[in-house]
């Protein structure tokens, strides 16, 4: 982050929100990522997770990958919301806007998060 | 990595400084690096933490079977479970799906009769799903041994309850049961798997045993029949063996101030030699002990000794307690005096001879142990015995943070830190046996009470320098209580950082929230989530992506979102302890000073106090 950033400026930083949902071609090789990890996400299924990553990465960076916007939610600081739907959504992708409408609650969630791990890192520095 | 530049990557996290270049270094100090040197798995999973490689998973594993142990002792789980358990453990077996749902089922109903206050700041305990139950026990595996420990503690970790009601259905309850299977049941003679859950009416006359052990002295403090509450001093008694022992002293009269000796005698089956002070062509030495076999002859013969040491051998169990928390002894708190309990004396004994602050003279640690003239008998000098595992009783916190500095400075100063670093972990194998192999003796416990085991490293820290250096010599006593210490931390401390740095990662470095969702054609659906710091959030989802996938990947994001705030300070305070760091240390001297915040922090003293 930008070097002797403050705590007001994230302040700044915390006055809109945008949630964006994209879809598009992202899967990745089970034998390439099979191992003895469990993906960052602990759940029980064991994952080599810089594997996925790095597949990822690949994926998304391909000319091809076909990655499309299916919402885009904006949050202001009075917490006035707009969100955007792609057009003509098929019932297939209707399951995509529950997902983003949780992200959108899940974000705040975050962002609540992120101001307090700041604030605590902060507080630790003074002391 | 080495500390260095894992200390510099902390400084600049503390600093606010979030680049991707300082997230991908702090990913590769905790993940890579701590993940080895610490044997703690990242992140945690009970199908890790049965995995046979032992550099990644080694501690987790550790604080697994600390678990089970306080969960058997506090009845939460049957004796069979805990054998079943030890017996996976061994063949390096994960536990059975039966297995694990009761160990699930006992750690339910220990939160729910623990002190509510304890939890304040976790999710609350899953009611039903065991997938869900076994992601919170992953999660606070740390919480919730240090909890189960102190019930099982006889350190007096765990404070009296003025407003405890006999036969109440607590964890509180079941500790106080426990402390009674432990001073008063037979295992020898009678021994069984029946077990009476709660302190309540029907072990009340144990008080009475108690009592009649102390020579009478709690006799008017003694609840009646009937009573619904426990005088305080009586539950302190239970929850402190020192204490418990101080009066044991008293009321047999074998304290320093006692103008009369106090003998324990027992036999052992096998000639055993015990150790001589000086060297076997010593003249002078041979003559003096045989001079001590006579006169312990002497006062055999003229029946000054008791060789009754309470009759339900409390004492006796008080002794075997002492010398199972100097790190010596292996066996059962039985009350028999045998070959365990003799061997763990001697050793005892033989480590206080090379003691950095001996309480007792030469001369004296001679006297402590001789063996009667003509026959099998040991003559053990009970008042130089309990003058000695008083030296060995777990000091104050303070304290034992300035004994723990004190080693970790010898260790530094005798150039060994590096080499510990590089070994530690490998080395560790070679305790297997010392933790008494509970597979096969199902009543033998392993003693994990910190301040003790900083105490009996403290006493003879030489030993334990020596032990780094390679010099082979007997592992028990002091090498093993700094081993265990050292262990304790990291399993403690790094245990619950490792959990707390996941949060860390994902919500201020970064790092993608990912779910992989069921395969098709040997290619799984991604769905991920990133929050940046500038509080924007993007998806991105494969199409193929079920509606089962995403319910799940929502599932995970909502589950971290529970645990933020608890993990979120734990992180930040030990990237802040890391960053304050004026000099590079070794990395398990790193992770000890991490543990000792988080232990301040969940005994709610404030981690940041208990490093000054």
């Amino acid at each position: 982050m930008a070097d002797n950033k403050t705590f007001g400026d994230f302040i700044n930083d915390m006055s809109s929100l945008d949630v964006v949902t994209l879809t598009g071609n992202l899967t990745v090789q089970v034998n390439d990522v099979m191992g003895t990890g469990a993906p960052d996400g602990g759940e029980s299924k064991p994952l080599r997770f810089a594997q996925i990553m790095r597949q990822l990465e690949g994926n998304i960076l391909k000319r091809d990958s076909k990655i499309s916007a299916l919402a885009a939610t904006h949050v202001s600081i009075d917490k006035d919301t707009v969100t955007f739907v792609k057009e003509n959504l098929t019932p297939e992708e209707a399951v995509y806007l529950d997902f983003h409408n949780e992200t959108v609650k899940a974000a705040g969630i975050a962002r609540a998060a992120m101001a307090d791990g700041i604030a605590k890192l902060l507080l630790g520095n003074k002391r | 990595m080495n500390t260095r530049e894992f200390i510099d990557t902390c400084r600049c996290i503390s600093a606010l400084d979030f680049s991707p270049s300082v997230a991908d270094r702090a990913e590769e100090g905790v993940a890579g690096e701590m993940t080895l040197r610490y044997a703690m798995p990242y992140p945690a999973g009970i199908g890790r933490a049965v995995d046979p490689d032992p550099r990644s998973t080694r501690n987790r594993r550790g604080q697994w079977h600390e678990l089970v142990q306080h969960l058997t002792d506090l009845a939460y789980l049957t004796p069979a479970r805990y054998r079943e358990w030890h017996t996976l453990r061994v063949a390096d077996q994960p536990p059975s799906p039966l297995l694990l749902g009761a160990v699930l089922t006992a750690v339910g109903q220990f939160v729910a009769e623990d002190d509510p206050t304890a939890y304040r700041m976790t999710e609350d305990f899953p009611p039903i799903q065991r997938e869900a139950q076994l992601h919170w026990v992953e999660r606070y595996l740390p919480v919730l041994v240090y909890r189960a420990a102190m019930y099982t503690s006889f350190d007096g970790e765990l404070d009296v309850r003025t407003d405890y009601r006999v036969g109440e259905g607590s964890a509180y309850g079941r500790s106080l049961a426990f402390r009674i299977r432990v001073y008063f049941h037979d295992y020898i003679d009678r021994h069984t798997e029946r077990r009476v859950t709660y302190f309540g009416e029907a072990l009340l006359p144990f008080l009475y045993s108690l009592d009649n052990s102390l020579k009478g002295n709690y006799r008017e403090i003694l609840p009646q029949s009937g009573a619904s509450s426990l005088h305080t001093s009586l539950q302190l008694l239970l929850l402190n063996a020192q204490l418990l022992f101080d009066a044991f002293r008293e009321s047999h009269r074998f304290m320093d101030s006692s103008a009369k000796r106090y003998f324990l005698v027992y036999d052992l089956e096998e000639e055993e030699e015990l150790p001589t002070a000086g060297k076997p062509d010593d003249l002078r030495e041979a003559r003096r002990a045989d001079r001590l076999r006579r006169r312990a002859g002497r006062k055999l013969q003229q029946d000054e000794v008791h060789i009754d040491t309470g009759h339900n051998r409390l004492g006796v169990r008080l002794l075997q307690l002492g010398l199972w928390r100097a790190g010596f002894y292996t066996g059962v708190m039985d009350g028999a005096f045998g070959p365990l309990s003799h061997a763990a004396l001697v050793g005892l004994i033989a480590q206080e001879r090379e003691a950095t602050d001996p309480v007792l003279r030469p001369r004296q640690l001679d006297r402590l142990l001789i063996r009667g003239a003509g026959a099998e008998a040991y003559v053990v000098d009970l008042k130089l015995f309990a003058r000695l595992l008083g030296a060995y009783a777990p000091p104050t916190e303070e304290v034992a943070r300035e004994e723990e500095d004190a080693l970790w400075a010898h260790i530094a100063d005798a150039g060994q830190e590096a080499r510990l670093d590089e070994e530690f972990t490998a080395r560790e194998t070679t305790f297997r046996e010392a933790y008494g192999a509970q597979q096969r003796h199902p009543n033998r416990r392993v003693y994990y009470g910190l301040r003790g085991l900083i105490r009996g490293a403290f006493r003879a820290i030489g030993r334990v320098l020596r032990w780094i250096a390679g010099v082979v010599e007997s592992i028990l006593g002091a090498v093993f209580d700094f081993v265990k210490a050292v262990i304790k931390r990291i399993q403690e401390g790094i245990g619950l950082f490792l959990e707390g740095f996941r949060f860390l990662a994902h919500y201020l470095l970064g790092h993608p929230f990912v779910s992989l969702g069921e395969a098709a054609d040997g290619r799984m659906p991604v769905v991920l989530t990133r929050f940046a710091l500038d509080f924007d959030a993007v998806s991105l989802s494969d199409r193929g992506a079920s509606a089962g996938d995403i319910r799940e990947h929502l599932s995970y994001l909502r589950r971290m979102g529970a645990g933020v705030s608890y993990f979120m300070e734990v992180a930040t305070a030990a990237v802040g302890v890391i960053a304050g760091l004026s000099t590079p240390v070794g990395w398990l001297r790193l992770g000890v000073l991490i543990g000792r915040w988080v232990r301040g922090w969940l005994s709610g003293q404030g981690g940041r106090e208990v490093l000054a």
